[in-house]
């Protein structure tokens, strides 16, 4: 038997083996087991960056005030010299 | 609406239930077929077609549609069925043989069931990966750079591979090929 034939007659066996239908028993023995309450899908590991990249200030003015605040306050505060111990008066 | 393997794996990823059983029972008879062929039995097939079917629901969202959803799920498919075959043994398909039937032409037919189920026999024995790669070409009619993307090698890797196959088939089959010539 040349390569050509070995070849037709295992192309042939194998493609009359895959026209073997499958069937519906089977077919739905399988959609009942995934019809189930289906598990947790697995987020993409590329989308934390993204989440970082498109970070947006705008919703955060009142925190962005409230840190220039804290800024302006400490800024008064060390200008004012509040910040240093009182002198000793035993010396 | 677009229902397009790619455009409901797009639903999938967000979640859609829905859109995920449209998919299964659009893909399941495949699956079922393929993992049987490489496997050469039903009930394992079956709990393959199943987590076969979990792992794409499961990694939707991670999905890109790099290459076609129909190649992906043959790959996890048939990765699915290596790893079970280094796990268990084999079990030979239909090992029994079927009925003959007494309808005309049921000899020719007998003759042809019989060379089927003794190839299939053959092809059961084979190593898993020269399996797969026999099945994937000849059954599935894919390519050789199709069957090097599922088995995640190369295409003379897949030749080689084939040419191995053949080989171990043609000594398997050597009584039956005698009686051919």
């Amino acid at each position: 038997m040349t390569n050509e034939q070995f070849d037709h007659l295992l192309g042939s066996a194998l493609k009359r083996r895959a026209e073997m239908p499958v069937d519906d028993d089977a077919i739905n023995r399988v959609l009942s087991r995934i019809a189930g309450p289906l598990p947790k899908q697995k987020q993409p590991l590329w989308r934390l960056p993204a989440v970082l990249v498109d970070w947006q200030f705008a919703p955060a003015w009142p925190r962005m005030a409230a840190l220039a605040c804290c800024a302006a306050l400490g800024f008064g505060i060390g200008i004012a010299g509040l910040d240093r111990p009182c002198p000793s008066p035993i010396r | 609406m677009d229902d397009s393997d790619e455009a409901l794996m797009a639903r999938v990823a967000r979640g859609d239930e829905r859109a995920f059983q449209l998919l299964a029972r659009r893909h399941l008879p495949a699956t079922i077929g393929l993992a049987r062929r490489v496997l050469g039995n039903s009930a394992d097939a079956e709990d393959v077609a199943q987590e076969a079917l979990m792992r794409v629901w499961t990694y939707a969202p991670r999905w890109r549609p790099l290459a076609l959803f129909r190649t992906w799920l043959t790959r996890i498919v048939v990765n699915l069925c290596l790893d079970r075959k280094r796990r268990a043994p084999w079990v030979e398909l239909e090992a029994a043989g079927d009925i003959v039937d007494p309808a005309p032409g049921a000899g020719e037919k007998a003759e042809s069931d019989e060379r089927d189920r003794i190839v299939g026999a053959a092809i059961d024995k084979l190593p898993p990966r020269q399996r797969s790669a026999i099945v994937l070409t000849y059954t599935e009619g894919m390519s050789n750079a199709e069957v090097a993307e599922i088995l995640d090698t190369s295409v003379s890797a897949v030749e080689t591979l084939l040419v191995r196959g053949k080989q171990n088939l043609r000594r398997a089959l050597g009584d039956m090929i005698d009686k051919d010539k």
